[in-house]
C-alpha cells in the first residue's frame, strides 16, 4: 500500500513539473474551490524544474498575473484570431533544449463554443506547448439547436486531455456534502472555502489507455502532496460488531455465523431471471390470491 | 439584542471595509453582492459608498475601531432605482453630493435601445462612467438586461459591458439578485445561473444577503455573510457571518 502511495506522490510531482508529457491539462474547478491553487502549484513545480513561459488566455479576468509573459483578452483579440494570436507567441520550430517550456492557461474554457474547442485545441497544441484549460464545472452550458447532439464542451475536453486535475474544498467536520451541495446552489459559499488546502483528483491517462485515478491532499502552502486514504465501506459493514447491538431494545439484532450461512444461501428471486434456461419466457406463477380473468386477453401473462 | 453585541463592517484582513492595498499596481477587481427580493441591497450600497466617501461606514461602525481608508470618487449606477433615491440616501448620511456622481439607468433605457445595435448601447452605458483610476463604481442589478434587452446573453453582459467597466475603475461593486429554481432549466434562466456565477468566479470577496431560514424575526432582517470569491484577493478576505437588523433610518449588524 505505501509503495503504491509514494508511486501516486511521484506521479503527481511528475504531472505538476509538466514532465509526463501532456497537450491538454484540464483542470476542473468549481465556486467551492477555484483551480487558481492548483495553477499555481503547476507552475512552482514547473518553474523549479526549467525556465517557463506563460501564455495566459483570458475569457475571465482584466488582470494580467505576476507569472505571464503575455496576457490575450479574447475580447479585445476576437475569437476567431485567437489561434492565430496565440500560434504568435509560440515557437514555430522544435525548441533547443535548452529553451524555456510554454504553457498556455486558458482561464474559462466554458466560452469556447463547442463545435470550435477541438479546432483551437488543435491549431495550438503541438510537443513544446502545453495547454492548462479550466473548466468551470457549475457554469451551466447554453444549449445550441443547431448543434443539439453534439456532445458537451466538458464531454470533449475530457476525451482530449490526457491529464484531469479535478479540485475539491477539504470540508471542516461541521459541513458535509449534502450542505454544501445546498448552500452551493443558492450561490451562498460556506465560510473556509476556496482554501490553499484542497483535495486534488488526479486522473492520468497511460499511453496504453489506462487511466490512473489517485486523490491527494494538497497543500499550497508547504507544496506537501498526501495521498487520501480510502476508508472501505463494504469492509466496514462486514465487520459485524455485536457489542454495539447489545442492550439497544429486548429484540436480539445481532445474527450468529450460522444465520450469516443461511442468509448467504437464500437464493434471491430475480436470480430465476438470470439463468436464461426458459428461452426468454415470463416466470410467473399464481397464487391463490391472484385474481385473473380468462376473457381478458390483456391480462395473459404468458 | 443588546448594543453591547453591535459590530463593525469589516471586510478584509486589514481592519478595512475595502482595503487600501486593493487600489494599489493598478489592477481591476471586483466584489460581487448576492440578494434576493426579500434582503435588498440598497442599505449595503450605501454604506459602502459612504465608507469610500468619509474613509468609514459611520453609519454602520459606530465605534472607531475599523480603519479609517482614504477618500475615493465613487460613481453608482442602477438598473432599478433611480438617482434620487440615491441622493436621499446619501444626502441622510450627510455624505456630499459634490464628492460622488449618480448615473441614471432607468429612465427611458428600453425606449433609447430601440434600433440601436446592442454593443452601441453597451458603449452608451460604459460612457456614462467616469474613466479614472483609484476610483469605485457600484453597479447595481445589470442582470435586468437579460430581460430588457432582446437576444441578450450573460457572456456578451460579462464581456461587452461588465469588464469593461471594472477597466474604468479599481474596485467595481457589482449586486446582483439571486433566482435559484433547480428544477427551471428554461434558456432564461440558464442565462441568470451563468451570469451569477460568472460574477462570483471574477470576485476577490463575496458579500451574500439572505433572509433568516426560519422565518420573519422582529429583531432580526436577515444574515450578511462575507466570503472569499474565485479570484486572488491582495489582502486576505475576513470571512464572517453577520446578523443585520433594518430599523427607519439605520441598520445595525450582530455577529453571528
Amino acid at each position: 500500500m505505501s509503495g503504491s502511495n509514494s508511486n501516486a506522490t511521484i506521479l503527481l510531482k511528475r504531472v505538476l513539473s509538466l514532465n509526463e508529457f501532456s497537450p491538454l491539462i484540464l483542470c476542473i474547478d468549481s465556486i467551492a474551490q477555484t483551480a487558481n491553487y492548483v495553477l499555481e502549484e503547476i507552475l512552482y513545480n514547473a518553474s523549479k524544474n526549467g525556465q517557463i513561459s506563460v501564455i495566459y488566455v483570458s475569457f475571465e479576468s482584466v488582470n494580467c498575473p505576476s507569472y505571464a509573459a503575455k496576457f490575450i483578452d479574447v475580447e479585445s483579440v476576437g475569437f476567431s484570431r485567437l489561434s492565430q494570436a496565440i500560434s504568435s507567441y509560440l515557437p514555430s520550430s522544435p525548441p533547443a533544449t535548452s529553451s524555456p517550456k510554454h504553457i498556455v492557461i486558458v482561464d474559462s474554457m466554458n466560452h469556447i463554443p463547442k463545435n470550435q474547442v477541438a479546432q483551437l485545441m488543435a491549431s495550438i497544441s503541438s510537443k513544446n506547448v502545453t495547454v492548462l484549460g479550466v473548466y468551470h464545472r457549475d457554469i451551466p452550458e447554453i444549449s445550441d439547436p443547431t448543434l443539439e447532439h453534439y456532445p458537451s464542451v466538458l464531454s470533449l475536453l475530457y476525451f482530449m486531455a490526457t491529464t484531469v486535475l479535478e479540485v475539491n474544498p477539504i470540508l471542516s467536520n461541521d459541513l458535509d456534502e449534502e450542505e454544501l451541495k445546498d448552500e452551493l446552489v443558492k450561490y451562498l459559499i460556506p465560510r473556509g472555502l476556496n482554501n490553499s488546502k484542497f483535495q486534488l483528483t488526479l486522473t492520468n491517462r497511460r499511453k496504453s489507455g489506462r487511466s490512473l485515478i489517485h486523490n491527494f491532499y494538497v497543500d499550497s502552502n508547504t507544496h506537501n502532496y498526501e495521498v487520501v486514504r480510502e476508508i472501505k465501506d463494504d469492509d466496514q459493514d462486514e465487520d459485524e460488531n455485536p457489542e454495539a447491538l447489545q442492550d439497544l431494545t429486548t429484540f436480539n439484532l445481532s445474527t450468529s455465523t450460522k444465520q450469516k450461512i443461511a442468509k448467504d444461501q437464500v437464493a434471491l428471486p430475480f436470480l430465476e431471471a438470470q439463468s436464461f434456461n426458459t428461452g426468454g419466457a415470463i416466470v410467473y406463477q399464481f397464487e391463490k390470491d391472484d385474481d385473473y380473468d380468462e376473457e381478458d386477453p390483456y391480462e395473459d401473462p404468458f | 439584542m443588546s448594543s453591547a453585541q453591535r459590530q463593525d463592517l469589516v471586510v478584509f484582513g486589514d481592519h478595512s471595509v475595502i482595503s487600501d492595498q486593493i487600489f494599489q499596481n493598478g489592477f481591476h477587481h471586483l466584489i460581487t453582492i448576492t440578494a434576493s427580493p426579500f434582503t435588498s441591497p440598497t442599505w449595503l450600497i450605501n454604506s459602502l459608498v459612504e465608507s469610500q466617501i468619509l474613509g468609514r461606514p459611520y453609519s454602520l461602525n459606530s465605534d472607531s475601531s475599523a480603519v479609517q481608508g482614504h477618500s475615493r470618487p465613487v460613481t453608482v449606477g442602477s438598473f432599478v432605482h433611480e438617482p434620487q433615491l440615491f441622493h436621499n440616501a446619501l444626502g441622510k448620511l450627510k455624505v456630499s453630493p459634490q464628492k460622488y456622481k449618480v448615473v441614471d439607468l432607468v429612465t427611458d433605457l428600453v425606449a433609447k435601445s430601440l434600433g440601436k445595435p446592442k454593443n452601441r448601447l453597451y458603449n452608451d452605458i460604459l460612457q456614462q462612467f467616469p474613466l479614472q483610476a483609484q476610483s469605485v463604481i457600484v453597479l447595481e442589478q445589470p442582470e435586468l438586461l437579460l430581460s430588457l434587452l432582446e437576444g441578450s446573453t450573460s457572456d456578451e453582459i460579462h464581456s461587452q459591458l461588465i469588464a469593461p467597466l471594472m477597466k474604468r475603475c479599481s474596485v467595481l461593486i457589482l449586486a446582483t439578485n439571486i433566482y435559484n429554481d433547480g428544477e427551471d432549466t428554461t434558456r432564461d434562466s440558464l442565462e441568470l445561473s451563468r451570469f451569477t456565477l460568472g460574477c462570483i468566479y471574477k470576485s476577490i470577496a463575496i458579500m451574500s444577503l439572505r433572509p433568516l431560514e426560519t422565518g420573519r424575526a422582529s429583531d432580526v432582517t436577515g444574515t450578511l455573510r462575507i466570503t472569499r470569491g474565485g479570484a486572488c484577493s491582495p489582502v486576505h478576505v475576513l470571512e464572517n457571518e453577520y446578523l443585520y437588523l433594518n430599523q427607519k433610518e439605520t441598520t445595525r449588524l450582530f455577529y453571528r
